[in-house]
């Protein structure tokens, strides 16, 4: 059962060959058997989880069933859920309970998703990135939406909710092997989620399949007034058209700057994708990115993300001992960037933004790396290994990530493959903004050619 | 070229606010704040004024108002 992706629970919730019940029961078992190695999970609302599945078996045996109707989900801990401890992975707020949901909680309860328990989150989205891989528990699972990653691949759960600033939810899908949404900037709701940064926070959904993704999606995008960065945008019903297909539409693969550093194992299987994708139809073209070339995107990120989470942490100055190190570094740093500079990095997204535009009047999407490297090793401090060398991973694995947060796109990472040494490989999807429903289907056609999405990493408890 | 704020200006800054931070932590974070600005140092050189004066609609992220984007 915990196999199971979110639309064939749905589906064998219809069929009765499945109940919420047991869903919920065989997570339930899942997590206990699997969470001493795996670690994914900092709160579980176990006994309210079963009161909420025998709702929705009666939702359902009244053939009343909402769109997520008995849905298993897991949150990271910087989103509030109501009751239970939402830390934000820090010291600083240990033992804090919120009174009211986050928006995607609310709207996950009234869509009838089951909210299972919290996910382990890095400091407030941006420490320590230290949690063991399922695929290799000697390796990161990166961050800082881990526990997410953790629990999808470990198959805990079939659908959790992460925070996306710099690649927090692409990068440990990436690593983990399963699927990532960071949707357009705007679409999705953060109020009552723990900022890093106003400008760059997106909230999305992980799962194992674009499917999946898809029917979350319909159930968390929306204008919320709450949430100043907001924007009332239709929205699509992102599981209708999924599987039509590809045939015709254009896949865009930039010239530079995502494949300037990565390992070859990565972007061999980003182009055995590639091949994938023109097999099913879509033509490929090159495309160029002219005015931001030559220039460094993650130093661009880094001159809007530093001030900003800087400045909203100067609330909490006082108790700068109690971060973790890694983090009350980083508080500091952003001291050191000039208003002027600031400003300029806001005026330059515009640059970044104006080269994705003219793209995408050339293609419908465009395919990169999912990453810059496989799971880097546990050690102090972490390095990416790419091809014969190794770089500080920090320093490194937001190349592909930074550009999408910048410019707001819509951006996917699914599975692309294993390396020798059987670590998940990972591609990234990106549309125009608003267009996550063609993400979807093309990282939908990739996994109709493919397996990978469908295979699970050696039982954790056994190790 | 505008720069950053050195180490001084900032340990000042906190002090302003009552707090305390070990000078090595603010060495540290001035140095990566070094590190960083190198390669930042490319984009001051980048000519803003030929941008478009309009956010596109398609292209509608509130972080960006037409306000914004409409400067010289």
């Amino acid at each position: 059962v915990t196999r199971l992706g979110v639309a064939e629970l749905l589906d064998q919730y219809e069929k009765r060959t499945l109940s919420p019940v047991e869903a919920v029961e065989a997570c339930l078992r899942r997590i206990e058997h699997v969470e001493p190695r795996g670690k994914a999970f900092t709160a579980l609302r176990a006994e309210q989880c079963r009161e909420e599945a025998a709702q929705a078996e009666r939702n359902w045996t009244k053939r009343r069933p909402r769109p997520l109707e008995g849905v298993p989900v897991g949150l990271k801990d910087n989103i509030d859920v109501a009751g239970i401890p939402t830390t934000g992975g820090s010291r600083l707020y240990a033992g804090h309970v919120p009174v009211e949901d986050a928006a995607v909680v609310t709207r996950l309860k009234q869509a009838g998703a089951l909210v299972v328990g919290k996910l382990q989150s890095t400091e407030f989205g941006g420490g320590r990135i230290a949690y063991a891989n399922p695929w290799d528990v000697s390796r990161t699972a990166s961050g800082s939406s881990a526990g997410p990653a953790i629990a999808l691949a470990a198959r805990e759960i079939p659908l959790a909710i992460g925070t996306d600033t710099g690649g927090s939810i692409r990068a440990p899908a990436a690593f983990c092997g399963v699927s990532g949404l960071k949707p357009t900037h705007g679409l999705v709701s953060r109020y009552g989620v723990m900022p890093m940064s106003w400008t760059l926070d997106h909230v999305g959904p992980m799962a194992r399949s674009a499917p999946d993704i898809a029917l979350a999606m319909n159930v968390l995008a929306g204008h919320d007034h709450r949430d100043a960065g907001s924007v009332a945008h239709r929205v699509p019903d992102h599981v209708a058209g999924i599987a039509t297909g590809v045939r015709g539409r254009r896949l865009g693969i930039p010239r530079a700057w995502f494949w300037d550093l990565c390992d070859p194992q990565v972007e061999g299987n980003a182009r055995a994708s590639i091949q994938l994708l023109q097999e099913a139809g879509m033509s490929v073209v090159e495309v160029d990115l002219p005015r931001t070339r030559g220039h460094d995107l993650s130093a661009l990120s880094w001159f809007i993300l530093a001030p900003e989470l800087s400045s909203l942490h100067q609330v909490h100055l006082s108790r700068w001992e109690e971060y973790e190190r890694e983090f009350a570094q980083r508080v500091l740093e952003g001291r050191f960037v000039s208003a002027l500079d600031y400003i300029h990095a806001l005026r330059l997204r515009r640059l970044v933004q104006a080269d994705f535009e003219d793209a995408f009047r050339q293609v419908d999407a465009l395919l990169t790396p999912g990453a810059v490297c496989v799971a880097p090793r546990l050690t102090e401090p972490l390095e990416a290994e790419i091809g014969d060398a190794c770089h500080p991973l920090l320093e490194v694995q937001g190349r592909v990530y930074h550009p999408f947060n910048i410019a707001g796109l819509p951006a996917l990472c699914l599975p692309s493959g294993f390396d020798g040494r059987g670590l998940p490989t990972s591609v990234q999807v990106v549309a125009a903004p608003f267009q996550e429903a063609l993400c979807l289907r093309v990282a939908h056609a990739l996994q109709q050619a493919t397996s990978y999405h469908l295979m699970a990493p050696p039982d954790l408890s056994d190790r | 070229m505008q720069s950053g704020e050195d180490v001084g200006s900032v340990a000042a800054g906190l002090a302003q606010l009552g707090v305390t931070v070990p000078e090595h932590a603010l060495t540290e974070a001035a140095r990566t704040y070094a590190a960083v600005e190198t390669r930042f140092a490319s984009w001051r050189q980048v000519e803003l004024s030929y941008l478009p004066p309009v956010i596109e609609p398609a292209s509608a992220v509130a972080w960006l108002s037409s306000e914004f984007a409409s400067q010289p």
